[in-house]
């Protein structure tokens, strides 16, 4: 596959002292070059990482993460990350349903690591042994991988209360890594932003596409994430990929603490992009003769889909459209009558469905829905996404679910809903969200004789991004006149 | 209260304030307040406490010193350790 075999011909072609990894925070292992990298990729193979079918990544934003994402990647293995910021009880879930058969972990993490009854390597050990070893990284070969292999397993939320399986295979993510990289214009030897949790589907952009353009790779620390402009300026950012609200607090904190440091493109993604926190961004931070985009995509479509690009006279919008698919993605839209447009007209409205070679091929666990849709020459995935054609590019209207998105994180109101009646037996709960797209917050209603205090055990059940800012008791929920419960008088009362 | 904790408590909360442009929070700042109980003082917020109390206090931080500004308790030990008292 094109983009296994360039991401190995970058790193042995790599020169010696250039530096693949920066992780300026790490204790263990701050930085990592191209000639260690190849070594200690050479000799992955002579591991136990061999033996292993389903690798799961204990390890988040940092050297080691990135280390066991290469060495699965390497060895043709399906891995599956593991955040440590998650509850115990649903990484459980996600061993459970992934079939994990060994754990790599960094050290900090290791200290703290739940007993899951599976075998865990300590990756900075690894390394160490490895990379010192007189192996030369120009032996480093691919094992052979199918294009439906699984390249990695990551889980959603999901409105049933158990995480959703989303395998992408290797073929799904060679079709994004090439299609973006026709798309967007990524030099060699430049330096790659990193923010996401690599239980976040972009933070594999980051990985793969710095890789495959033999650039650096740079961690960001939680404090990056509040002080960004620093760690852009210190670290010379040239590709910087986030959710909009990070490019918010980056013009926030710009506003503060100017930079003359440039960046030579930006790409946003994960919730809608607010036209005029992505003009302030690029007038600040872009290079003028670089590029912004606004990026759209389901993890269950690899990543990102469609693109935008984001040009300075975009001021009459609020949020930037979806824009087109890229490479060889294809779009097409399922009416509310149900006939399926694949020749997208003006005014063309109904439920997004997005075909070609990055749709995953269904979830495993296998989940009873009716995810795609056959036309005579193609197969689409319902992306649940409700969106209007207007001028050749695709605006979203909402969503058809009571799926969210936090901070770039995707969430089923159904799966908070689930997790209260779980631990207070109360059925009459509704989930529903306040705020804009740069500040949305979940609260929970509930309706029973008294009060409950059920916040710590959720905070056992469920990520940070997904508990509740209120949780409000009522005697009796305000219903509608249809004798539903009201969300917009809830929404007025919380907010 | 210290004199300090409750003058470093004004400023977090005139912040927060002048940030969002309102004149009352969900809750009042106090010793014990941080971001993980002010729903107000979140990642938007937080440059806006970062330089508002450094500047208060001219406190000469660098981006390291981020880790104080989570809490009320920090800012109140960084402040301490600069001026050595």
């Amino acid at each position: 596959m094109q983009f296994r075999s360039r991401i190995i011909d970058m790193i042995t072609s790599a020169p010696a002292d250039a530096i693949a990894i920066s992780a300026p925070k790490s204790k263990t292992l701050p930085s990592v070059s191209y000639s260690e990298l190849g070594r200690f990729l050479g000799d992955i193979s002579t591991t136990k990482l061999m033996r292993s079918q389903i690798i799961g990544i204990y390890a988040n934003r940092n050297t080691e993460a990135y280390l066991a994402v290469l060495s699965a990647f390497i060895l043709g293995k399906t891995f599956v990350p593991l955040n440590p910021k998650f509850p115990a009880a649903k990484l459980e879930k996600i061993i459970e349903f992934s079939g994990v058969d060994l754990i790599l972990s960094d050290t900090k993490s290791l200290a703290k690591i739940p007993d899951f009854g599976i075998e865990t390597l300590n990756l900075s050990q690894l390394f160490d042994e490895l990379s010192s070893t007189a192996n030369n990284s120009a032996d480093l070969k691919a094992a052979n991988v199918k294009p439906s292999d699984i390249a990695y397993h990551l889980f959603t939320s999901g409105s049933t209360g158990d995480p959703k399986g989303v395998p992408i295979s290797y073929s799904n993510l060679n079709a994004y890594v090439t299609g973006i990289s026709e798309l967007v214009e990524f030099g060699t030897l430049e330096r790659f932003s990193q923010f996401f949790d690599l239980s976040f589907d972009l933070s594999m952009h980051d990985i793969f596409v710095c890789f495959y353009h033999q650039g650096t790779l740079v961690a960001a620390s939680d404090f990056d994430l509040m002080l960004p402009v620093k760690y852009l300026e210190k670290n010379q950012i040239d590709h910087w990929f986030s959710v909009p609200v990070l490019a918010e607090v980056t013009v926030r904190n710009f506003e503060k603490q100017p930079t003359d440091h440039k960046l030579k493109t930006a790409l946003f993604c994960g919730e809608a992009l607010p036209v005029t926190t992505a003009l302030k961004f690029q007038k600040f931070i872009v290079a003028p003769s670089g590029s912004s985009w606004n990026l759209y995509g389901p993890t269950e479509a690899t990543i990102a889909f469609t693109a935008r690009k984001i040009e300075p006279l975009d001021v009459a919008v609020d949020v930037f459209t979806l824009g087109q698919g890229f490479g060889a993605n294809h779009i097409a839209i399922e009416t509310k009558d149900k006939h399926v447009i694949e020749n997208l007209t003006h005014g063309t409205e109904g439920e997004l469905l997005l075909g070609g070679s990055q749709i995953f091929e269904g979830y495993a666990p296998q989940v009873d829905a009716n995810i795609f849709v056959n036309t005579q020459s193609n197969r689409y995935y319902r992306s649940g996404d409700l969106v209007r054609v207007q001028s050749g590019e695709v605006c979203y209207i909402g969503r058809k679910d009571s799926q969210i998105k936090i901070r770039g994180h995707r969430v089923e109101l159904g799966e908070i809903e689930g997790a209260f009646r779980k631990v207070t037996g109360i059925d009459l709960v509704v989930a529903f969200t306040t705020g804009t797209v740069l500040d949305r917050e979940i609260s929970l209603a509930y309706q029973a004789p008294k009060p409950v205090d059920a916040l710590g055990v959720l905070k056992t059940l469920l990520p940070d991004y997904m508990i509740p800012s209120s949780i409000e008791h009522f005697v009796q929920l305000p219903t509608n006149a249809n004798g539903k419960i009201d969300r917009k008088a809830l929404a007025a009362k919380t907010s | 209260m210290t004199t300090i904790e409750t003058e470093i408590c004004q400023v977090v909360q005139k912040a927060l304030c002048e940030h969002l442009s309102v004149d009352q929070l969900s809750a009042s700042i106090t010793a014990e307040s941080s971001m993980d109980n002010i729903k107000e003082w979140d990642s938007l917020s937080f440059v806006t406490v970062f330089f508002t109390v450094a500047e208060h206090f001219e406190l000469d931080v660098e981006e390291d010193d981020a880790i104080y500004f989570r809490s009320i308790d920090g800012i109140h030990e960084l402040i301490r350790e600069i001026r050595g008292a």
